[in-house]
């Protein structure tokens, strides 16, 4: 008997969900108006977003009304609001932010999991950058992870830089 | 996984094979013009999407999506929408659910409830039908992945 390979975890996450970009963990965003902090920049022609996910972590967020909320915003044409508004205040450390790409508010859930939607994450965004807009001056610590396939030969996606 | 030389090859996992149709204007009133062809037999198709590289004119171009079987009925994939004044850049969804086309600006196109797992097509065309004449110009893009040994689609 010859034991049955067994895929690497990332072959299975990349053939299942697509190439991952990630941010580092920074502080959350300081009351910025759409089209918000970029946090993903693309390049090279559009892109399917299969999961974009945010964690807090090293900082909850602070426990007053930090109104948060995630917009596409294109080189040429006008921004699209992915996930809006959602009050994100006493978000504990390991706490989930996940954006559905249907316009509807971010998902919050706590640390223990991010819960399956009725609306699957497919969602196309173009060359531009995905932005984090917050209405409010707050504390918090965040990173960000989008997984993704290329519809443009040559299309990619990378974290902005802290 | 992380090189250029896979990128098409991850993308053809999850979303089947690609055909682009270059930027043309929109059928003249009353006249369905095909934009893909479907030969050798089923297909279902992950993704259908018009990307305007020309703004629409600002007066009522309507516009459906129908699939035209070889033998048998036509059925309506996506149902007739107001396209006037989308910008370039907008985009233009098919998700074959038989309702109106999801229009967006050129931020993005959102995830839908219904269409995620695609429609199947049969032999014929995938066809649009504008209700008027007008200016503008759009590109497609459609993903497939065959049912049938043989089956192929091509931009019309």
């Amino acid at each position: 008997m010859y034991p049955r390979p067994t895929p690497g975890s990332t072959f299975v996450r990349d053939t299942a969900k697509g190439y991952t970009a990630s941010r580092a963990l920074d502080t959350l965003p300081q009351t910025v108006a759409s089209p918000g902090e970029a946090l993903f920049t693309i390049t090279g022609g559009r892109v399917l977003v299969t999961r974009l996910v945010g964690e807090v972590t090293t900082t909850a967020i602070e426990g007053t009304n930090p109104v948060l909320s995630v917009t596409s915003a294109p080189t040429v044409g006008t921004a699209v609001v992915l996930a809006s508004t959602v009050d994100a205040s006493s978000l504990e450390i390991g706490g989930f932010l996940s954006v559905e790409g249907d316009g509807s508010a971010l998902v919050k859930s706590n640390a223990g999991a991010v819960l399956a939607t009725a609306v699957p994450t497919a969602f196309i965004v173009p060359v531009g950058s995905i932005g984090l807009i917050s209405g409010a001056n707050k504390t918090g610590a965040m990173k960000w992870d989008l997984t993704y396939f290329p519809l443009d030969e040559g299309a990619a996606v990378v974290g902005t830089t802290v | 996984m992380t090189t250029n030389e896979s990128r098409d090859a991850l993308t053809t996992e999850r979303l089947g094979f690609h055909v682009a149709r270059a930027t043309s204007a929109f059928p003249t009133t009353g006249v369905t013009t095909s934009y893909f062809l479907v030969t050798g037999g089923r297909v279902e198709v992950t993704l259908l999407i018009g990307e305007v590289t020309t703004a629409l004119q600002n007066a009522d171009p309507g516009i459906s999506i129908t699939s035209r079987a070889t033998t048998g009925s036509a059925v309506v994939l996506n149902s007739t929408a107001d396209v006037s004044s989308l910008e370039i850049g907008a985009f233009i969804r098919v998700n074959g659910a038989g309702s109106a086309l999801i229009l967006s600006n050129a931020g993005a196109s959102l995830s839908t409830t219904v269409g995620a797992s695609g429609f199947v097509v049969p032999v014929g065309n995938i066809a649009c039908i504008a209700t008027t004449t007008r200016t503008g110009s759009v590109k497609w893009d459609l993903f497939y992945i065959p049912l049938d040994e043989g089956a192929t689609v091509t931009a019309a």
